[in-house]
């Protein structure tokens, strides 16, 4: 019995030898991890306030005045060049605002300009939709939720009243594409206004915000400023610093190898 | 007389009046209207910059102010002028409630709302690789559809920024994407990087293998196997613990 003890575990231990070499043979190699996208360029350090940020069309309301990071027309790249905007929808998908019923439909043509850029086909022509429904124009967060609920019962979407510029930072940093109030004084508007605008760019790191206005839609009809700058058109003139962002994903970046 | 027609016949039309008041609109400059009160020039509208200056004296002129009385409609539109001079575009200011987060219509709170956007706490979806489908419709959609259903595609179903387009969507069409593919699919890392493109769709298998080879949070180690039961045993081993059972307990014959 002393011997045959022996003997099975002499087996047994060279089966349990057999196998954890096996195991290690034919362990599954784990695919190579990507390599990690290389760091962004930091975009060169500017001046917060450009002595003279005018873009290519002078603002009328602030001729002879120096600038000081207020409000300058201009492209798609920030007036010294240092930036571009993140949400670069081209100037053919960007419609003039109307009116539904003799009330402006600021707030729904930003949305627009939002469900173009994150693909969200339903929300297409929405001014137009609300014409054609006999809704008038004019809009608050609730009348959002009506609006969306009838046009795009399945669209996720966010707004927020607060006037927090994280949630600004954080719905551009993911790539989509913000619509904020806006209370003008700038290049375009010498008086306060109330409207809704989208913002393409607002980075308080690299100084620079840009509005997309939809009363103003040309190529070169961009409004550059400083974030502080935006900031007060954003929460001024009684609009309190709303935003509306669709949660769909923005459009894939340029290919490239 | 020819000379001093345009001087007489520089207002050219009046627009129409109520209050006394009245806008004119001059001859040799279309972006101005002036506002006329009793015979007397109160001031100009400028239509481009939307801005009224009031005339103060012969040549001076004041500071940009709401004009007293509203310029034609047909020249802010679609803004409307309010009471407090506040050219309105379309924002029912008295209804913005103040410091409300909203998703999907209900009130959250700001970390659920950034949640939302993957910008705390969970993985930021702006490191997600993205998918994108160019092709005809029904080829799209077959995709889609597979992303949206298979179970090989199961694991990235909340793991990809999927977008599809048509070949001459503006997105995909000037920027360096080929859209002859039947359809063409893209996987690219979060900086732009193409890590795979095919031009036909292979099936969700298909789809599934490239995506564990690119996808960097991938462990095949991890994989379970569903199908393995005893099967899975190498049969060495099976046979080894049978002689190790036998000789353990197999009846001793010299007993």
């Amino acid at each position: 019995m002393n011997q045959r003890l022996l003997l099975a575990l002499l087996v047994g231990a060279a089966l349990l030898w057999w196998y954890h070499d096996h195991q290690e043979r034919t362990r599954p190699v784990p695919a190579p991890l990507a390599p990690s996208p290389p760091a962004k360029p930091k975009p060169k350090p500017e001046p917060k306030h450009p002595k003279k940020p005018w873009g290519p069309g002078p603002c009328p309301a602030e001729r002879g005045q120096e600038a000081g990071g207020r409000p300058a027309e201009g492209g798609r790249v920030s007036p010294d060049g240092a930036v571009e905007l993140i949400c670069d929808l081209p100037a053919s998908q960007r419609k003039k605002n109307i009116a539904s019923k003799g009330l402006g439909c600021c707030v729904f043509r930003s949305i627009d300009y939002a469900a173009r850029w994150q693909q969200v086909p339903e929300l297409y022509d929405l001014p137009e939709q609300l014409v054609q429904a006999g809704i008038p124009g004019g809009g608050y967060p609730e009348k959002v939720d009506e609006v969306l609920a009838r046009f795009g019962p399945a669209v996720s979407y966010l707004q927020d009243t607060s006037g927090d510029a994280d949630i600004l930072e954080a719905i551009l940093k993911t790539g989509r594409l913000p619509c904020v109030t806006y209370s003008g004084h700038d290049c375009h508007y010498s008086a306060g206004i109330a409207h809704m605008v989208c913002l393409p760019y607002f980075d308080r790191q690299t100084g620079w915000a840009c509005v997309s206005d939809n009363n103003f839609p040309g190529e070169n009809q961009f409004v550059w400023m400083s974030p502080d700058e935006f900031l007060k058109r954003w929460k001024g003139g009684g609009g309190g610093g709303w935003v509306f962002a669709l949660l769909a994903p923005p459009p894939p970046l340029p290919p490239h190898n | 007389m020819r000379a001093i027609c345009p001087l007489i016949f520089c207002l050219l039309a009046v627009l129409p009046a109520a209050g006394g008041y009245e806008w004119r609109t001059f001859a040799d400059e279309p972006d101005q209207l002036s506002l006329w009160h009793d015979g007397r020039q109160l001031g100009n509208w400028r239509i481009s910059t939307r801005e009224y200056l009031p005339l103060l004296a012969p040549g001076i002129w004041g500071d940009p102010c709401p004009p007293p009385y509203p310029p034609p409609q047909d020249v802010v539109a679609p803004g409307k002028i309010e009471t407090d001079g506040t050219i309105n575009f379309g924002l029912e200011r008295s209804r913005l409630p103040a410091g409300r987060h909203l998703l999907n219509g209900k009130e959250v709170s700001k970390d659920e709302l950034l949640q939302a956007l993957g910008s705390a706490k969970v993985p930021d979806d702006s490191q997600w690789l993205s998918l994108t489908i160019i092709g005809p419709d029904g080829m799209r959609q077959k995709v889609i559809s597979d992303l949206q259903s298979s179970p090989s595609l199961a694991p990235w179903k909340d793991r990809l920024k999927v977008q599809d387009y048509s070949p001459d969507h503006w997105a995909i069409k000037d920027t360096g994407f080929v859209t002859t593919g039947q359809p063409t699919i893209y996987c690219q890392a979060p900086d732009g990087r193409v890590l795979h493109r095919q031009d036909e769709y292979r099936g969700p298998e298909a789809l599934a293998q490239v995506l564990r080879q690119v996808d960097p949070q991938y462990k095949p180690e991890k994989d379970p196997d569903l199908n393995k039961g005893l099967a899975g045993i190498p049969l060495p081993l099976l046979i080894g613990g049978a002689v190790v059972l036998y000789l353990l307990l197999g009846k001793d014959e010299k007993r």
